[in-house]
């Protein structure tokens, strides 16, 4: 190359820093490219090791197997008896409140019942674990423990329990968004459930509820969220005097500085006009329906109720919005549920203060024993 | 019959035998397999997976910047400076809504700012990383599926002046257009646009702390004092000491001091000066001055102002020194009134109180007086 050609190459470098270092910079990319590509070949064999020792790794399947109706379960000998009870009482139940849908998912699958152990503060507790699948490597559906020794009741209310979540599993979003908590109310509503529905029910401030309260079943539906009404939310469901409490479970975009100024006005000092302000910068999807998502689980329950067999059927396949579902279900009108569902939730108020039998035998052997003791030291100790 | 302490106690011993005798053996336990317990060549096997997955993604995310980086040179060329620069990849229907997004956003800061020392850049990029199995047996990509990725590139990997926001947009639909309006794009970059380039002093602090404390530029909207009541447990141990009231622990928090040893070391690479939005501070190192630590800075400007604040920010001197000139109050002494705020006052120590000390000598006297007071055996 002569010298002059080697000039002109040096001038139009010179001339072009610009993309000298464009070269320099995508250079460094398709070098870091190159990086990631190493580890993901890198990546890539060592998934497949994982896999490879996990298919190596078999967990034995208990031997006793036990099948009745559309729940099959296999488990240990020690437990068989009451596994056999509790299995009798799940299908029971299948049957009363399922229907023919929640039989055909609960019989696709294969539950494990055995003997098992988990951490606790003091070294290991034993358990008896429930496992909701053996078909599969991995279940959407957590496995479940009971504290050994377990009464048959106890180990029936956990495969139900997995046969609850298996009963929502694939239903479509508007109704899985409705009832929200992943599960059917299969099982009858424990006392702590009620009691928790009532004092939710009695406590919460919003004026749709009061009119709930008043015995008006379309406001129940309405603060149950049954229907889908265009509008304001804010207006239809809280009054002015609601706007305290509202404001403490949602609060303003952040971007908002003029709303969550007031926000914090109201949270701190309750001023009524600045909760105000706060509460009519609340995006309309952001206010939140009066009742939570376990109350109206409770409602779901009384539908199925007043439908009988087959209702959880007809929820589930029959077309339109979610009224129109609710009322196939439950096979009379929706307001008439309504009322019913108000009445149960009136009549679970708790009882304050409720002493526990355990607990007042404890108070009293104690107060005896010590008295006792007192009674009979007559005597100084020699 | 008479109840001698010998009596007592041989009774108390048969009792506790007698629940021995019940109890034990206490019953065996299985071994555990409800916890999932991996076994120990599949254990190790998953160790090295988790790291080596960690890596690429870390490769992946400085790949991502360094395109950016050079998509962001090849436009700045066009222009010298703006506070938001889109790429020639954006749309032009797209561009005027994003800028406007943009726009806004810097708006909010309600405080005067310069294009001279910052920017956003925003451009499209929807190429994925190609997996190194070609046959596509995985459908995972290496980077999370999102719509918007953000990174911050610290002057110290664009020319030394500017601090740019790498906004990339993963597509031009309506959807990530909404996911570029609902994230918060200006970040660290807005204390160089507000305030200029750091001095020398508090750049090193800024470095050595991983920029930790700056991640956020909100100060113009007010902020709830207390974040969450259990927050103040979370306080590492030199953050709660400095609550309580400790200098000395004040200075640690902030990492004000460092012994020679320990001295980070400053990044020589320039995608180390890189921050992922997406990558919190405390990912990587725990978090000094508990969660809210990324609000400090933002504090300080709401608290002191941004006159004053700007002089903190530009100072050449040591930080505490600049704090202290700027404010006339120690940055230790500032610290602790800032984490009694954002955490709430530390909780009293356990004391005896006047009515349990009234109580306690009451029943004191009783006591004295009952065993002073003659013994008489009676007969059985």
């Amino acid at each position: 190359m002569s010298n002059r050609i080697l000039a002109v190459v040096a001038i139009v470098l010179a001339a072009c820093p610009q993309s000298m270092s464009g070269q320099l910079a995508s250079r460094e990319a398709d070098s870091l490219l190159q990086t990631v590509r190493g580890l993901d070949s890198v990546l890539l064999v060592r998934t497949r090791s994982v896999d490879s020792i996990r298919r190596t790794l078999v967990r034995q399947l208990p031997p006793v197997d036990i099948r009745e109706g559309p729940i099959h379960v296999r488990t240990d000998p020690t437990l068989a008896p009451r596994v056999r009870s509790a299995v009798s009482s799940v299908v029971e139940m299948v049957d009363q409140r399922g229907g023919s849908l929640v039989a055909s998912r609960s019989s696709a699958h294969v539950a494990t019942i055995t003997r098992d152990s988990t951490r606790s503060i003091v070294g290991m507790l034993p358990v008896i674990a429930i496992n909701a699948d053996t078909t599969s490597r991995w279940s959407m559906i957590d496995r479940r423990h009971v504290r050994a020794p377990a009464s048959a009741a106890a180990i029936a209310n956990e495969l139900a329990a997995i046969v609850e979540q298996r009963a929502m599993q694939g239903v479509d979003s508007a109704l899985a968004a409705w009832v929200m908590v992943g599960r059917a109310p299969l099982r009858p509503a424990s006392a702590a459930e009620e009691a928790d529905a009532y004092v939710e029910y009695a406590t919460t401030e919003s004026a749709v509820l009061r009119r709930c309260r008043a015995r008006d079943p379309f406001a129940c539906l309405d603060a149950l969220g049954v229907d889908s009404i265009a509008g304001s939310r804010l207006d239809r469901w809280y009054a002015v005097e609601d706007y305290r409490s509202l404001v403490r479970a949602s609060a303003p975009l952040r971007d908002d500085s003029v709303a969550v100024a007031a926000w914090i006005r109201c949270r701190r000092n309750g001023d009524e006009a600045s909760c105000g302000i706060a509460a009519r910068a609340l995006p309309n999807g952001r206010v939140p329906l009066p009742l939570s998502a376990s109350v109206r689980f409770t409602f779901l329950r009384e539908v199925l109720d007043a439908g009988g067999k087959g209702a959880f059927d007809r929820l589930v396949g029959s077309p339109g919005t979610v009224r129109d579902r609710l009322t196939a279900a439950a096979g009379e009108p929706l307001d008439r549920t309504a009322l019913r569902w108000l009445d149960r939730l009136e009549s679970s108020r708790p009882r304050r203060m409720e002493i526990p039998a355990t607990l007042l035998a404890a108070s009293l052997g104690w107060s005896a024993l010590i008295l006792g003791l007192a009674v009979i030291r007559r005597n100084s100790w020699s | 019959m008479v109840v001698t302490i010998w009596r007592w106690g041989v009774g108390v011993a048969m009792g506790c035998a007698a629940m021995a005798a019940i109890l034990l053996p206490f019953p065996p336990t299985v071994p555990e397999t409800w916890t999932s317990a991996a076994p120990a060549p599949l254990a190790s096997e998953l160790a090295s997976l988790a790291q080596v997955a960690g890596q690429a993604h870390a490769a992946a995310r400085s790949y991502r910047a360094a395109r950016a980086l050079d998509r962001w040179s090849a436009a700045r060329s066009n222009a010298d400076t703006a506070l938001v620069r889109l790429d020639r990849s954006v749309p032009p229907d797209v561009a005027d809504k994003a800028r406007r997004i943009v726009l806004k956003q810097w708006t909010g800061l309600a405080t005067p700012v310069s294009a001279q020392h910052a920017e956003v850049f925003v451009y499209v990029d929807s190429t994925p990383i190609p997996r190194a199995d070609s046959a596509a047996t995985s459908r995972r990509w290496l980077e999370p599926r999102q719509l918007v990725d953000l990174a911050y590139a610290l002057p110290g990997a664009t020319n030394g002046r500017e601090c740019v926001a790498l906004v990339r947009l993963r597509g031009v639909s309506d959807a990530h257009l909404e996911a570029l309006r609902g994230q918060s794009l200006i970040g660290i970059c807005g204390l160089y646009a507000a305030f200029g380039l750091p001095g020398i002093g508090v750049q090193a602090w800024l470095a050595r702390s991983n920029f930790r404390f700056a991640r956020r530029s909100d100060w113009s909207l007010a902020r709830a004092q207390t974040i969450d009541a259990s927050a103040l447990y979370g306080l590492g141990g030199p953050a709660a000491r400095c609550l309580t009231g400790s200098p000395d622990a004040c200075r640690s928090a902030l990492r004000l001091e460092l012994p020679g040893a320990s001295r980070e070391p400053q990044p020589d690479h320039r995608l180390a000066w890189v921050l992922d939005a997406a990558l919190s501070a405390n990912a990587t190192a725990p978090a000094l001055l508990g969660g809210a630590e990324d609000e400090l800075l933002a504090d300080a400007v709401r608290s002191l102002g941004p006159e004053r604040f700007a002089r903190f920010w530009q100072s050449p001197s040591a930080p505490d020194t600049a704090f202290f000139t700027a404010t006339g109050t120690g940055i230790e002494e500032w610290t602790q009134r800032w984490l009694t705020q954002v955490y709430g006052a530390p909780p009293a120590r356990p004391s005896a109180g006047v009515g349990d000390l009234l109580w306690w000598s009451i029943a004191a006297t009783v006591a004295l007086l009952v065993a002073r007071r003659p013994r008489e055996r009676v007969l059985a």
